[in-house]
């Protein structure tokens, strides 16, 4: 069982800004969503983990050793999936992926040869091995890093917006193999997409302005607002109104008129109807108590 | 659309910061250059030779700016990712083509013309000479304006503009503007452009090819300008003629082709992402198979490895990238052509060599250095910022890979860059030796190249990762380092005042090899800079190391931080043991370059020079004592580089006034001298002054004796190249004192001497005493010597050999004078092989180094040739030997002679190819001139006088002249007096000093060794070989016998009218007593067949000459002489002995234009007028018209 435990994590950059203010969190083995806004600091908190920037204060433990002191703990069973990556030009996806294989310290040739190709081929990427990364698109890159997070034998993956740029069906074939891998291991995904984490996750917080405003079981957290979720087609001119009167959580556009889904304990009028509470509803729930 | 399109041009333009920066350093560079005084002697510094030679240079740093301005001018959409907007708009392709075309074009033209105004107001603020500023005149600044600047931004600007426009890439456009500058680079070599200073001048064809070839028409100012004297140079105005125009034409054409053919290739509407676009993706396969972790294992060796992969993985991505590929075209460039030009062309004076290991590194080495200093420059920035740049670092620094492994693999690729040049170098210097049938390749000496050149290298590259690391910001860090090892590694760094070798970084003493004496430096001090250098660069390495924290990406700024950063301890123990090897090998350094005095800062020279006139200037009217005779033991230690001599000098005084005081300087410290019957009154250890007061006056032809010892050795940081472990060439100058005040240790320099207020004087700028033709002494001495040696080694000396004997494990010999002779006098000792041959009753013996015999026979068979045209012609030969010994190139000449020996340089004369020419042999006129000098030097010893240098060096080249024509035939005349011709020339355009008429010469090398070879050849045509060797013969007659040297050149002039007829007298005068140069040439030849088979021909000849007048000035004046006109059947140049020649006869020219008329038995294949160019001709290639059938 591996374990990783943030203890007061925060992170001021030079220019003034604080990107984490306070992180406290305990996470084990399984898939684990961190979910929040742009700008919420989670891309932050993924680097402090993965021991790329050191925090201004507080301590990342890996399994019970400190990663601010000895960062090579935690980068030796690490698989590191960045928001945003470039490559190399000119080098081929095995050659780069058998690259990074030796730098993640798979020591013998035939393995190293053997999982990049088992790994080429779960990502789909097999028949372009032979081809600059350079040259991939938007989607083929994205599932090349993922192949690369994968390589050796992590404990600890971390992806930052994995499925950023994937077409559906990739998303769920990325999604399974994550949710295979995560039995065993920590995964901690990073994303603003609700669906993702509420597809997989046992475990999940939510990240805003820099500070943890809800983590638990997402079935659990969906709970303590079942019930209070009405929604209502109304025109659009009449959205601020609503907003005045109502905690409006959030507006769809269904065919043309403006749906708006109110958290309420009791039903706020007549014309609202209930209607399922869901992971999204609870998140926009809390990103709207925290906003405001 | 345009104007509204340039008008946003120009506000974006102006906007970049670079604009006003690029305009105020160019008008920086203009105002110093303008201030600094730097021109030719005698040259006006705002001459408009100087102000095109500036702006043509400087166009090679316009290069940079305009790369600058055409990235930020066309590749800023796609840059700023503003292309889909920009190409969406309805702006048309033309309209966007032109008006960023013009964008780029105008702004360089602004940045580079503030060059103009700068330099102007540094002339005008210099406080330079006034009399070398000429008054101001438009036209000097606005020709290089539009002929020079103008062109060479456009040429620039179309080929950059398209490169960035059609690639859309920075590095492509980077690579283009290397190419370029390397363009230019190789065409310089290729040309022999001043600076370059190391190639070997080129031929007129060459120069021609250079300067059509040349982008920045640098080349063509100096085809044009090639023989300017410095008269023409302060006077004449630049012309817009000749290949100038062609030039011009060329490359403004090719630019407007380039520019057509981009704006049809260009496609507007397409971004450039689209290439990047992939077919669409296939349907997902579902993969079988499970996820499945392997095992990993983290421990040294998996860093070593991943160290490797990643070397591995960086070089393999600079091999294929276009600026590398560009590096390395050009080495294969410089490499084509250098070993081309030294051992095929035989550049200038027809030298080649045959393919031994070290001319062949020495030819193409010094490329080495310039391209690693430009690949560490570039590939720092590169390697350094490589994974950032590329937004890679995410996924590298979450490895467990260590920092120093990513660290050290940058640093190892960075240096085996420069290395893989050096590689390339071996491997074709290697084939090109097998190629050539040459199997006797010394591996050891390429081998060595790595350690050599290696040092620099490795300091460099840890200079450019620590600047780098300092600067934060990749083209920032490129600049620093760019200009740290422009200012501190070129010769840049001499004028900056940063001169002292421990602040050169990473320059190494200059490596030489001689096939017979080895390396040229000993190793202890090479050693000690290499580990002065390495040390630094680990120390270097360390700090950047220490800087490149992963995890301190973001808190770059805090430079502090290096040292809370935790040292490991190894760490700290690399870092100190480096700190004390730096701090040792600094010390020892600058102890061994401040007592062994290699080193001496040019102020502290002239501050050197400056006192010694001061202190004893007053000793220079002291009458003087001549020597009488000398009597030397010498002990020769080659194995320690060390000698001892001892000394004694009987002293004559030939004043006509008693000699009181004797004041004496040496270069050499003495350890013992002794006056006879004088008092040492003071000697100055500084200077190494001494003066005696003799206790009674030494009366006129009363004698004394001086006696001296002293040991010297060569000193590793001090080598001195006289004292070799194989191959000493010891002349008596290198350690005698002088019996004087010496001149030659006064500054020659007016502006230096001004400064430093000393009197004007008439100080003509002296030749060291290596190079003094003439001896001191006026006087021929009496000389014996014993020299030792060790037991392996051979020694020699001038004179006969009397006596050999062996003791104590070493070689002694006793030479001596037969008779009394001059007093120039060498010692020789080397492992030699010995051959002895009789020629007419005198022994000649060939000394050699062993595997040297390849031109033996020439040698051999030309000496001997010699000796017997000079006995026969000239008088006899005094000594009963004649010994040819075979000394290191370390010797400036191609040989030098005294009494009864002469030496010959070994790549000088006995490792050149003499090739296939049949009709000229360069061994053999080297040779030939060295034997000759035993006539002319050593029996008939001018008086030290202006002219002397043509009656010693003159006579022996004319009589080298006529021995290789009877060796090799009319064609050996040719190619002597072409180079002849060509050292006159170049020579005049280069002096530093005004031209003098040829009885005048002062020792300058384009008149004794060019001038006086040319009016030789006339005067033997013009009075008959006969006559002419018969005046010889008079004068040496008159003159030898005599010990006191008194022949002065107008002795010889004397001879010349005594044996020629009234009428030529003038002609004599012409050309020994004024300054002419001619112009002939053949045109409009017509023939026709006569009924009798005979062919009549006509052709015009043209003559002309022209007159340089004291002030420079230069007039056409008329003709009046007898040349030579011939019909040929092959090339004058291939005449060989047994050539037939249809027609040479003797023509009276009296006309600008004469046509002669000729009827030959069968048609010839050249008319010519002199032939074998014995008159001054700049262009002798048109004294020869073939005949087209």
């Amino acid at each position: 069982m591996n374990t990783l435990v943030l203890k007061n994590i925060s992170k001021t950059y030079a220019n003034g800004v604080k990107a984490l203010d306070g992180i406290n969190l305990t996470i084990a083995n399984g898939m684990f969503g961190l979910l929040g806004a742009n700008g919420a600091g989670k891309s932050s908190l993924m680097r402090t983990i993965a021991a790329l920037q050191k925090p201004s204060e507080g301590s990342v433990i890996f399994n019970d050793v400190d990663v601010v002191k000895t960062p090579q703990a935690v980068r030796i069973a690490l698989g590191f999936l960045p928001q945003e990556f470039g490559v190399y030009p000119k080098i081929s996806a095995q050659e780069l992926l058998n690259y990074l294989a030796v730098l993640k310290g798979i020591n013998n040739k035939k393995e190293r040869k053997e999982q990049v190709a088992t790994l080429l081929q779960q990502t789909n990427l097999y028949q372009h091995r032979k081809k600059s990364v350079y040259t991939f698109s938007g989607g083929m890159k994205q599932r090349f890093g993922i192949a690369q997070a994968l390589l050796g034998n992590p404990k600890l993956i971390i992806v930052d917006e994995p499925t950023a740029g994937l077409d559906p069906e990739e998303r769920n074939r990325f999604l399974n193999l994550l949710s295979e891998i995560g039995k065993h291991i920590i995964v901690i995904l990073s994303t603003h997409i609700v669906e993702d984490v509420q597809e997989l996750c046992k475990q999940m917080a939510i990240l805003a302005k820099g500070k943890i405003i809800a983590s638990g079981n997402p079935t659990a957290l969906v709970k303590t607002i079942a019930g209070k979720v009405w929604k209502k087609p109304i025109p659009k001119a009449e959205l601020p109104a609503y907003q005045e009167k109502y905690r409006v959580i959030s507006t769809h556009l269904v065919g043309g008129d403006t749906l708006i889904k109110v958290l309420s304990d009791s039903q706020p009028s007549l014309d609202f109807e209930t209607t399922k509470a869901g992971l999204e509803d609870y998140y926009f729930s809390q990103m709207h108590l925290h906003y405001l | 659309m345009l104007p509204q399109l340039l008008r946003f041009e120009v506000l974006y333009q102006s906007k970049q910061r670079a604009l006003p920066i690029a305009g105020l350093v160019f008008f920086c560079l203009g105002y110093f250059l303008g201030k600094s005084g730097n021109a030719p002697a005698l040259v006006d510094f705002n001459a408009p030779f100087q102000v095109s030679y500036f702006t043509g240079n400087m166009s090679l740093m316009s290069v940079f700016i305009i790369m600058f301005f055409a990235v930020s001018g066309v590749i800023r959409d796609s840059k700023d990712r503003m292309e889909a907007l920009i190409y969406s708009t309805a702006v048309k392709k033309a309209d966007f083509f032109w008006s960023r075309f013009i964008g780029v074009f105008l702004f360089s033209v602004f940045a580079f013309s503030l060059f103009l105004p700068g330099f102007l107001m540094g002339v005008s603020l210099s406080g330079l000479d006034a009399a070398r500023i000429a008054p101001f005149q438009w036209q000097t600044y606005l020709w290089p304006f539009l002929v020079i600047m103008v062109p060479n931004i456009f040429i620039c600007t179309s080929v950059l503009f398209s490169v960035s426009l059609l690639s859309k890439r920075n590095v492509a456009t980077y690579a283009a503007a290397i190419l370029m500058y390397l363009l230019y680079f190789i065409i310089g070599i290729y040309s022999n452009s001043p600076m370059f200073a190391s190639s070997i001048p080129a031929s007129a064809e060459q120069m021609t090819r250079a300067a059509l070839a040349d982008p920045f028409a640098i080349s063509t100012f100096f085809e044009h300008t090639q023989f300017w004297t410095p008269f023409d140079k302060s006077n004449l105005p630049m012309s817009f003629s000749g290949n100038y125009i062609w030039n011009r034409l060329l490359w403004i054409g090719f630019s407007f082709v380039l520019l057509g053919f981009t704006y049809r290739l260009f496609s507007f509407r397409k971004t450039g992402q689209q290439r990047r676009q992939k077919p669409s993706l296939q349907l997902a396969q579902i993969s079988t198979q499970l996820y499945r972790s392997t095992k990993v294992l983290i421990n040294r060796r998996t860093q070593w490895r991943a160290f490797g992969h990643s070397v591995k993985m960086d070089i393999f991505e600079i091999i294929q990238s276009l600026p590398f590929l560009a590096v390395l075209f050009t080495l294969f460039a410089a490499l084509a052509f250098e070993l081309y030009l030294k051992f095929f062309a035989g550049g200038f004076p027809a030298e080649s060599w045959h393919p031994f290991t070290h001319l062949v590194i020495e030819s193409v080495i010094e490329i080495i250095p310039i391209l690693s200093k430009i690949l560490i420059v570039f590939y720092s920035g590169e390697l350094i910022w490589k994974a950032q740049d590329r937004k890679f670092d995410g996924i590298l620094n979450a490895t467990p890979t260590l920092n120093w492994v990513f660290f050290l693999s940058k640093m190892v690729t960075l240096t085996l860059l420069p290395m893989l040049l050096i590689t390339t170098l071996t491997v074709v210097c290697i084939a090109f030796q097998l190629v050539n049938g040459f199997m006797v390749i010394d591996l050891k000496q390429y081998l060595l190249l790595f350690y050599h050149y290696g040092i620099s290298i490795v300091t460099w590259s840890s200079l450019a990762i620590f600047v780098q690391s300092l600067a934060k910001h990749k083209y920032l860090g490129m600049g620093l380092t760019g200009f740290v090892l422009l200012a501190l590694t070129t010769p840049l760094s001499y004028h900056l005042g940063l001169e002292h070798p421990m602040l050169r970084i990473g320059v190494m003493p200059s490596i030489t090899y001689s096939n017979m004496a080895g390396y040229g430096i000993q190793v202890s001090a090479f050693t000690t800079y290499a580990c002065y250098w390495v040390a630094l660069g680990i120390i270097l390495a360390l700090f950047s190391l220490k800087y490149w924290n992963r995890q301190l990406i973001e808190a770059r700024r805090d430079w502090a931080r290096i040292w809370e950063g935790q040292w490991k301890r190894s760490e700290l123990l690399a870092l100190s043991l480096s700190l004390m090897g730096f701090m040792a090998a600094g010390i020892v350094l600058y102890h061994k370059l401040s007592t062994d005095g290699q080193h001496e800062s040019r102020a502290a020279q002239i501050e050197y020079r400056e006192q010694y006139e001061r202190k004893f200037k007053q000793y220079e009217v002291l009458p003087k004592l001549t020597t009488g005779a000398i009597q030397t033991e010498i002990d020769i230690y080659p194995e320690d580089q060390r000698y001892s001599i001892a000394a004694e000098y009987q002293l004559v005084n030939r004043n006509g006034i008693p000699v009181q005081q004797l004041f004496l300087s040496t270069t050499k410290k003495l350890s013992a001298i002794r006056l006879e019957n004088a008092n040492l009154i003071s000697e100055d250890t500084v200077f190494g002054t001494y003066l005696f007061e003799f206790e009674q006056p030494i009366q006129p032809q009363e004698t004394t004796s001086l006696r001296y010892e002293l040991t010297h050795q060569s000193l590793p940081f001090k080598p001195d190249h006289s004292i070799l472990r194989n191959g000493v060439y010891l002349r008596h100058e290198f350690f005698e004192p002088i019996l004087a005040y010496d001149r030659s240790r006064e500054l020659s320099d007016p502006l230096v001497r001004r400064s430093r207020g000393l009197p004007d004087g008439n100080v003509e700028p002296q030749e060291g005493p290596e190079n003094s033709v003439v001896p001191i002494e006026d006087q021929d001495i009496s000389f014996e010597t014993i020299i030792s040696t060790s037991a392996n080694q051979e020694a020699l000396a001038p004179g006969d050999l009397i006596k050999k004997w062996s003791k104590d494990g070493r070689n002694f010999y006793r030479y001596q004078y037969s008779e009394r002779s001059i007093a120039v006098i060498a010692y020789l000792s080397a492992q030699y092989e010995v051959k002895k041959h009789t020629c007419d009753g005198v022994e000649l013996k060939s000394y050699y180094h062993p595997e040297h015999d390849i031109n033996l026979p020439t040698i051999e068979a030309t000496a001997c040739a010699t000796l017997s045209y000079g006995r026969e012609n000239f008088g006899p030969y005094p000594f009963q030997q004649l010994r040819v010994a075979e000394i290191p190139s370390y010797f400036p000449r191609a040989g030098d002679a005294q009494p009864g020996i002469i030496s010959l340089v070994e790549d000088k004369v006995y490792l050149i190819d003499i090739g296939k020419n049949n009709s000229f042999n360069l061994a053999a006129k080297r040779t030939a001139e060295q034997v000759a000098h035993q006539w002319w030097g050593i029996s008939l010893t001018p008086k030290n006088a202006p002219g002397a240098g043509f009656l010693t060096f003159g006579l022996a080249k004319y009589t080298a002249a006529v021995v290789l024509e009877e060796m090799y035939g009319q064609g050996a005349l040719w190619e002597i007096n072409k180079t002849a011709n060509e050292q006159y020339f170049r020579g005049r355009a280069f002096a530093s000093a005004k031209e003098p008429p040829l009885y005048r010469e002062q020792g300058k090398r384009y008149l004794i060794n060019g001038k006086s070879s040319l009016v030789l050849s006339s005067l033997r045509d013009l009075i008959g070989e006969e006559k002419f060797n018969a005046a010889l013969r008079k004068l040496l007659d008159k003159y030898a016998p005599s010990t006191a040297h008194e022949v002065h050149i107008l002795d010889f002039i004397d001879e010349l009218y005594a044996v020629s007829p009234q009428e030529h007298h003038t002609l004599i005068d012409d050309w020994m007593k004024q300054i002419i140069r001619y112009e002939l040439s053949v045109d409009d030849i017509q023939y026709k067949r006569l009924d009798n088979g005979q062919y009549e021909i006509s052709a015009a000849i043209f003559a002309k000459r022209f007159k340089t007048l004291p002030s420079g000035r230069e007039i056409a004046i008329d003709i009046n002489e007898p040349i030579k006109i011939g019909c040929f059947n092959k090339h004058p140049k291939s005449i060989g002995k047994t050539d037939k020649i249809p027609y040479l006869e003797t023509h009276c020219i009296q006309d600008t234009l004469t046509t002669i008329k000729l009827t030959l038995d069968s048609l010839p294949r050249y008319i010519t007028v002199d032939p074998f160019l014995t008159r001054p001709d700049r262009n002798y290639a048109n004294n020869l018209k073939e005949i087209v059938q």
